[in-house]
């Protein structure tokens, strides 16, 4: 007889590695950055930063349709990547990366090894046979309000980002070969991970069905 | 609670063991069970209708009000 797939233990195992293989990759990633906070000459080590754009003259770049003129669509701002070296000689530089990226990263590697692990015990659970208990909607609740408070929390690292390294950026980074200016600030309204907090509010509002299926079931345990 | 359920004095009178009743009204030993030490929260009337149809009763000889002080 053909064995059929256990979704939860299955689910259970790959959480259980993912939440292995970030740890080690995180705890790796910190280690680097810690020891790369005293100045020293290095390897070049690069990474992408984003959320960065060049703000451009309006008649720099052209769009046009058969049918439009030269003043219906204008491009005034061009995101772009920057590729750092976080061994670069520039203390001030390498500081700024590795004040931006190590935020980041511990932030993130915590967030990621707690959902995982819910992630992790709900599937333990449900392969038990276990789905309204109280640990279930504690779990689903839980999850809920991380990834809300990740959004938010991610805004505010954003925050910091364009503070410190764009903090470094307008002082000292020029832009040649285009008639460019750099820009990392942040615009008048931060740019939330809304999908996150969208995505957050649902799982809330499946904790609170689950709430009410464990009440149902608490009922419906006792009576005969 | 102040409703009770005088299972096991219906099934004492009647001379029927527990497992042998389970058997007759068509339910688990350990709902049978949870009746007779008055756990239950409620009681179905499919159940109610089973047990008084093997115990040759009537339901108000199952069920007891009783005043809570």
């Amino acid at each position: 007889m053909k064995k059929s797939l256990n979704l939860p233990s299955t689910l259970r195992v790959f959480f259980g590695v993912a939440q292995l293989l970030l740890l080690v990759t995180g705890m790796f990633w910190c280690v680097l950055l810690l020891a790369s906070l005293a100045p020293r000459t290095g390897p070049i080590m690069t990474f992408p930063f984003t959320d960065v754009s060049l703000e451009i003259p309006a008649n720099l770049i052209t769009v046009k349709s058969p049918t439009s003129i030269a003043e219906d669509i204008r491009v005034t701002r061009l995101s772009t990547v920057l590729t750092l070296n976080l061994n670069s000689t520039d203390h001030e530089l390498a500081a700024a990366i590795r004040w931006t990226l190590l935020p980041r990263t511990i932030f993130n590697l915590v967030f990621y090894i707690l959902l995982l692990g819910l992630l992790r015990n709900l599937c333990a659970r449900a392969a038990q046979g276990e789905i309204f208990s109280e640990a279930n909607f504690r779990s689903i609740r839980n999850l809920g309000l991380m990834l809300m408070s990740w959004s938010l929390a991610g805004g505010a690292l954003q925050l910091w980002s364009y503070h410190r390294l764009g903090g470094y950026l307008a002082e000292y980074g020029t832009v040649t070969g285009i008639n460019a200016t750099l820009s990392a600030e942040a615009g008048p309204i931060i740019k939330l991970p809304y999908d996150n907090l969208i995505t957050g509010l649902l799982v809330l509002l499946l904790a609170e069905a689950f709430r009410q299926g464990l009440a149902l079931k608490k009922e419906n345990d006792l009576t005969v | 609670m102040p409703i009770r359920l005088n299972l096991d004095q219906v099934m004492a009178d009647r001379g029927i063991s527990l497992t042998d009743l389970a058997a007759r009204v068509d339910i688990t030993l350990a709902n049978l069970s949870i009746l007779k030490t008055n756990k239950a929260k409620a009681v179905r009337f499919s159940t109610l209708e089973a047990l008084c149809r093997e115990l040759k009763c009537q339901p108000g000889d199952l069920l007891e009000f009783t005043k809570q002080k």
